[in-house]
């Protein structure tokens, strides 16, 4: 049966088939069977290693991985040192990438250099027009100059000029001077309030000190008649021991002469006190000033450290001895007074 | 001629661990021609098969452990060989990104070219006739026509029924003698 492909007579219906020999057209290199099975078994052996060993057998010495970056990174400077050596010449780090960009703007300046050497050019019609522009700028600064011509000065204010500028700088000067010559002591405005308060202080201590001393009423009216009262009764009580001591009286001196030099010591005692009298001394009218006698109720180390801080030479000879104003006790008492009543 | 071990015997070796290496070159010495010239009629050149023969054995001895004792031997290998050329050739036009057609050609450009190749016109023919079939064509082809492997045979190293590998073998001669017939 020809469709049965189990008869091996099955390529008698196929005759082209038929033709075609039967033997195996492929052919291997010489010897190629004779190792296939030695290479196949190597291999085998090969993948068994490779299989029981995660490094296929391999072996690196021990810390290998541990230096085989730095080794490598050495490796590559050693390179580069080399490929410099061998080149020997370097350039400028960038220099490479900034080069077409550099010949480029040299080439633009080049070529604007030769353009300027040649291509010098003026507007057009500027030479037909430059005739007549130089003559209207001549108009121009002629006229100008006619007008700094027509300001005038007087006469000899040119040589006038220096010295009078030279003045006024004196006068300038001496203006700010005299501004700024007027001086307080230093520090004399940070103690300015502070030396008013005491000041305010003091002159209310003297008021005070002036209506605090009181007398009962009608002190002074009776003052007279009590010690006239107690200089009788002196005298009364002295006659009354006189008489009631009698005794015996005895004469110290009882010359002529003693008499005599007894009147003259008399009188010159009484010269001596009608003179003294009549010419009292600044240091008693000052005792029995009413300033002296206010004053002395002031503790002495309150008017020092007020005359220390309010008073100075200056202040005292201005207020009163320059003035040449006499000053009495009613006046000075009056003027405390008011000063008190203006404080107050 | 070298002598050829029985298949039982080389696979009794191989279960021992000291004649292991023994029962593999034995079934080197064996089937190591076989499984290259059913190669070789697939893919044609040398070098191809060549690695292909020897991905085949590896894959044997890493595999010869657990083969079945109730198949034939050389059915078992002709499938891992079967197999191995079949992903070849997928592998080549996946990778050339081209149709069977396009692997035919190539194939007989390759054939063209061999050196290793001393066939006469005819065969020459008839192999670029074979490179035209599909692949499963082609297979049963080769086995029956090179290997006078019976339809049983076949059927175990493609697990395919022996109907359809006879339908297939038909197939496959009507269109290699319509190549042969149209062609000079």
């Amino acid at each position: 049966m020809k469709s049965d492909m189990d008869n091996k007579d099955w390529i008698n219906d196929y005759k082209a088939l038929k033709q075609v020999s039967k033997a195996n057209p492929f052919t291997v290199p010489a010897g190629y069977f004779d190792d296939l099975g030695d290479r196949i078994a190597s291999l085998k052996n090969i993948t068994t290693v490779n299989e029981n060993s995660p490094n296929g057998g391999s072996t690196v010495p021990e810390g290998y991985f541990d230096e085989l970056s730095a080794n490598i990174q050495s490796r590559i400077a050693i390179d580069k040192a080399i490929v410099g050596a061998d080149a020997g010449f370097t350039v400028p780090e960038g220099y490479f990438d900034e080069l077409a960009s550099n010949i480029q703007s040299r080439v633009a300046i080049e070529e604007a250099l030769a353009g300027a050497e040649e291509g010098f050019a003026v507007p057009g019609g500027y030479f037909d027009e430059l005739s007549s522009n130089i003559q209207s700028r001549i108009a121009i600064e002629e006229a100008l100059a006619g007008a700094k011509e027509g300001f005038a000065v007087p006469e000899g204010y040119f040589d006038e000029l220096s010295a009078n500028i030279q003045s006024r700088i004196a006068v300038e000067e001496a203006l700010a001077g005299a501004e700024e010559g007027f001086v307080v002591p230093e520090g004399y405005f940070d103690e300015l309030s502070a030396n008013i308060q005491s000041r305010i202080a003091v002159e209310e201590a003297i008021s005070d000190a002036d209506a605090g001393f009181t007398v009962p009423a009608g002190y002074f009216e009776k003052l007279n008649q009590s010690i006239l009262n107690k200089t009788a009764d002196a005298r009364e009580e002295a006659a009354v021991v006189s008489i009631n001591r009698r005794g015996v009286v005895r004469k110290l001196f009882a010359s002529t002469a003693f008499k005599y030099a007894t009147a003259a010591c008399f009188a010159v005692a009484i010269g001596g006190g009608v003179l003294l009298f009549q010419s009292p001394s600044a240091d008693s009218v000052h005792k029995n000033s009413f300033l002296h006698k206010q004053l002395l109720n002031v503790p002495v180390s309150d008017i020092k450290s007020y005359l220390e801080l309010n008073v100075d030479a200056g202040d005292t000879q201005q207020t009163v001895a320059s003035e040449g104003t006499t000053v009495d006790d009613a006046d000075l008492k009056n003027a405390l007074r008011n000063y008190a009543d203006s404080v107050q | 001629m070298p002598i050829e071990v029985d298949d039982a015997v080389i696979l009794s070796k191989f279960q021992e661990e000291r004649t292991r290496n023994e029962a593999f070159n034995l079934l080197l010495k064996k089937y190591q021609q076989k499984i290259y010239w059913h190669i070789r009629r697939m893919v044609i050149d040398h070098d191809d098969a060549d690695d292909l023969v020897q991905d085949v054995f590896i894959k044997v001895w890493k595999n010869l452990a657990g083969f079945r004792s109730d198949a034939q031997l050389y059915t078992w290998m002709y499938r891992i060989a079967t197999n191995e050329c079949i992903t070849f050739l997928n592998k080549k036009k996946q990778k050339n990104n081209v149709s069977m057609d396009d692997v035919a050609y190539e194939l007989a450009d390759t054939l063209a070219d061999s050196t290793y190749f001393n066939g006469d016109a005819a065969q020459r023919k008839l192999q670029e006739a074979l490179v035209t079939l599909p692949e499963k064509q082609r297979l049963v082809f080769n086995m029956k026509y090179y290997d006078d492997m019976k339809y049983e045979e076949i059927s175990d190293v493609l697990g395919t029924s022996v109907g359809a590998l006879k339908a297939s073998f038909h197939l496959a001669v009507k269109k290699i003698e319509a190549y042969l017939l149209s062609k000079d």
